[in-house]
């Protein structure tokens, strides 16, 4: 039998033109892991972008609750 | 020996006169470029004992390695002296096409000895040296000072290495500007070329310089460019140059904000922050190019803006961090015109950005009044700034002991200031954040010339944007053990890329050091692989070990400011997170082969590396 998730939604603002996208996410939550690997099917390399929220950059472990709104960074890492 | 001339220029200041040597080619073999200065910087300490770094018996040498003028982004120039704030090595790396002159003009390095009584300045044209009268540029800033030695030479393309204000009057953490207004920033190099009374150096030259297999040269280079373009990294700092990594940093708490007591800036709110590469480039009409006019470059991460009907440079991460964050100046006019100030003045806007905001908390916390400064010193107040920044560079009032550097200026001010005084060995602590990155803290801890983020730069390791499988690092550094190594890793590869003179921005992330041993085999003629460049870069970084025991240093130097690891901070991205620098330290020694008292290294170690002959 195959499990059938709730599909819920979350907001990704990309820095710094600040342009939204919805992403489907199954409910509740999904890693910041998961969630950059669904990014870079839309041309975002997952390893130079970070997800931030509420002023911190998040680790790859943690998660994201639908109906959150983040915050997509560049990691220009330069000196 | 392609990509060497084979020729060094060695200038005697005091007597006015120069000799040319042959460029030692086992020296070449063993340390590449840099590690060359180093290496005849080692002889002058062993023959003269302890130098002043501001005294006549201190040397400057300044090399140009093998890739500079012959491969993609072969851009860096080493400056090499005895700091005049650590009172160790000083060594620092200026961008753009000086190098790329010095070996079209025959010579693969200056050496200036001695000191000339009155003002000079030294051109050197197609291999033609004079050394000239500054009487009438002593004073001068460093745009009037090129305009006037532009017109006087009337070469094309002439490119120029200058002091400003800052390195005559021997401020401790002054440094060289060029012409294309890159700088050799760090370790007070600029008051080296002060004390000497040599306000600037003009290089131009037509030679062709041989590489070894141009073919395979050819191709290396065109997949490196292929790579760079492919890069994400390399395209972000394409899009934004350093400065796009600002907003980024904020939010990864890997900022210092108000003199690393603080952990949050502009309540974290992107949107708030205006010093931002991104956002500058929104306000200022911009553009990206490369930092030198004779250095290909792909990345072209040097980038301008127009202000006043003008192009001036845009402001480095670091500037905006040292400057910015750390002062609370959330202003990108204000941090313009403060870049524009330094680079005029010839201040390092790290080492200045850091001792303006522990002398700001010295005001804040009662140790200095605006009787002692003339004015009130404030977070956030641009104009005290400019005023402190003219103070410094000029020796005026407070400006006097700040120009000594935080080290030396806390114990003038009060002993307890120097528990904040954010420094290793001397050397300011530039803008990555040792409670986030701890190898960053490491890095500053055990670095040869003080606290200096591009003596490894670890960070990009630890964030899992450039890895280096071929050396073993497949994934970012967890456990204590593999942060330590993966600092001793890239100490040694930035020691190798800065000695060959190559920028680090397009390999760390972009490509792999398999290439790069390609590169350097294809220029120089030497066949070495992977771990060969490694072998360099570690034994350049022991032979500057050496050079700074010689010169007295003691194991207790290696350390971090306390503030970094036993002051956590109660707020922001890295609230609560302190370096654990002991532990680490314990592991750095261990793995380094040093011992724990002495800080020497074992002598089998030494003599893996071949640095157990005619040294110690």
């Amino acid at each position: 039998m195959t499990e059938r998730h709730e599909r819920c939604e979350i907001e990704v603002v990309i820095y710094p033109e600040n342009k939204p996208l919805k992403v489907d996410i199954d409910c509740p939550s999904i890693s910041v892991r998961e969630l950059l690997k669904v990014l870079e099917e839309t041309g975002i390399p997952r390893d130079y972008y970070a997800i931030a929220t509420e002023g911190r950059i998040l680790s790859q472990e943690e998660n994201v609750q639908a109906g959150a709104r983040v915050l997509l960074l560049p990691l220009v890492m330069g000196g | 020996m392609g990509g060497f001339i084979g020729r060094i220029l060695d200038i005697d200041l005091t007597s006015r006169t120069y000799k040319i040597h042959s460029t030692k080619e086992e020296w070449v073999k063993l340390y590449s470029m840099m590690g060359y200065a180093i290496r005849l910087l080692y002889e002058e300490v062993r023959r003269k004992g302890m130098i002043d770094p501001l005294g006549s018996e201190n040397t400057l040498i300044i090399v140009a390695g093998p890739l500079v003028g012959t491969y993609l982004s072969g851009s860096k120039t080493a400056f090499v002296s005895i700091s005049p704030l650590t009172g160790y090595l000083g060594k620092s790396m200026m961008a753009g096409s000086f190098g790329t002159m010095i070996k079209r003009s025959g010579f693969d390095g200056i050496v200036l000895r001695g000191v000339s009584t009155t003002p000079v300045y030294i051109s050197i044209v197609n291999g033609a040296v004079e050394i000239r009268s500054a009487d009438h540029l002593w004073g001068k800033k460093t745009s009037e000072t090129f305009k006037v030695i532009e017109e006087e030479i009337g070469v094309k393309n002439l490119k120029i290495a200058a002091i400003g204000p800052a390195g005559e009057k021997l401020c401790r953490f002054a440094c060289i500007v060029s012409n294309e207004y890159r700088v050799a920033g760090r370790t007070g190099i600029g008051a080296v070329m002060g004390s000497k009374k040599v306000k600037a150096i003009a290089v131009y030259g037509e030679s062709t310089i041989e590489v070894a297999d141009k073919r395979s040269l050819s191709d290396l280079v065109r997949k490196h460019g292929e790579a760079c373009l492919k890069s994400p990294r390399a395209n972000a700092l394409k899009s934004y140059g350093t400065a796009g990594g600002l907003v980024t940093y904020v939010l990864d708490g890997n900022v210092p904000i108000k003199n690393w007591s603080r952990g949050v800036f502009e309540d974290q709110d992107p949107a708030k922050i205006k010093i931002t590469g991104q956002v500058m480039q929104q306000i200022y009409k911009s553009r990206g190019k490369s930092c030198g006019t004779e250095v290909p470059c792909v990345i072209q991460c040097h980038k301008e803006v127009y202000v006043d009907g003008t192009w001036v440079k845009h402001p480095e991460f670091e500037t905006l961090a040292l400057m910015g964050t750390n002062l609370l100046i959330n202003d990108p006019g204000a941090l313009i015109t403060i870049n524009r100030a330094c680079d005029e003045l010839g201040l390092d806007t790290i080492s200045t950005g850091a001792v303006i905001g522990w002398a700001m908390e010295c005001y804040e916390r009662g140790y200095i009044s605006k009787n002692d400064v003339g004015f009130e010193l404030k977070w956030g107040d641009v104009d005290a700034v400019l005023n402190l920044i003219n103070m410094i560079a000029y020796r005026e009032g407070i400006g006097s002991i700040l120009a000594e550097g935080v080290a030396r200026a806390c114990k003038n001010i009060h002993p307890n200031t120097c528990d904040f005084a954010p420094h290793v060995k001397g050397l300011e602590v530039p803008a990555h954040h040792p409670r986030r990155y701890y190898t960053i803290g490491l890095v500053y801890a055990t670095s040869n010339i003080g606290a200096s983020h591009l003596q490894g730069m670890t960070f990009l390791l630890e964030r899992g944007v450039a890895l280096l499988p071929e050396y073993g690092v497949e994934e970012p550094p967890k456990s204590l053990e593999d942060k330590v190594r993966s600092v001793i890793i890239t100490q040694n590869l930035c020691n190798f890329l800065d000695s060959v003179g190559m920028c680090k921005f397009p390999v760390f992330g972009v490509i792999d050091f398999d290439h790069v041993a390609k590169v350097y085999s294809a220029v120089t003629g030497y066949a070495v692989d992977k771990d060969e460049v490694m072998k360099i870069g570690e034994r350049v970084w022991y032979l500057e070990r050496l050079l700074n025991l010689n010169l007295g240093l003691k194991v207790v130097e290696d350390r971090l400011p306390s503030r970094f690891s036993e002051e956590p901070l109660n707020e922001g991205p890295v609230r609560g997170s302190v370096c654990p620098i002991g532990d680490m330290l314990k592991l750095f020694y261990e793995y380094r082969k040093l011992d724990k008292k002495s800080g020497y290294p074992e002598p089998a170690k030494l003599k893996e590396l071949e640095l157990d002959t005619g040294l110690q």
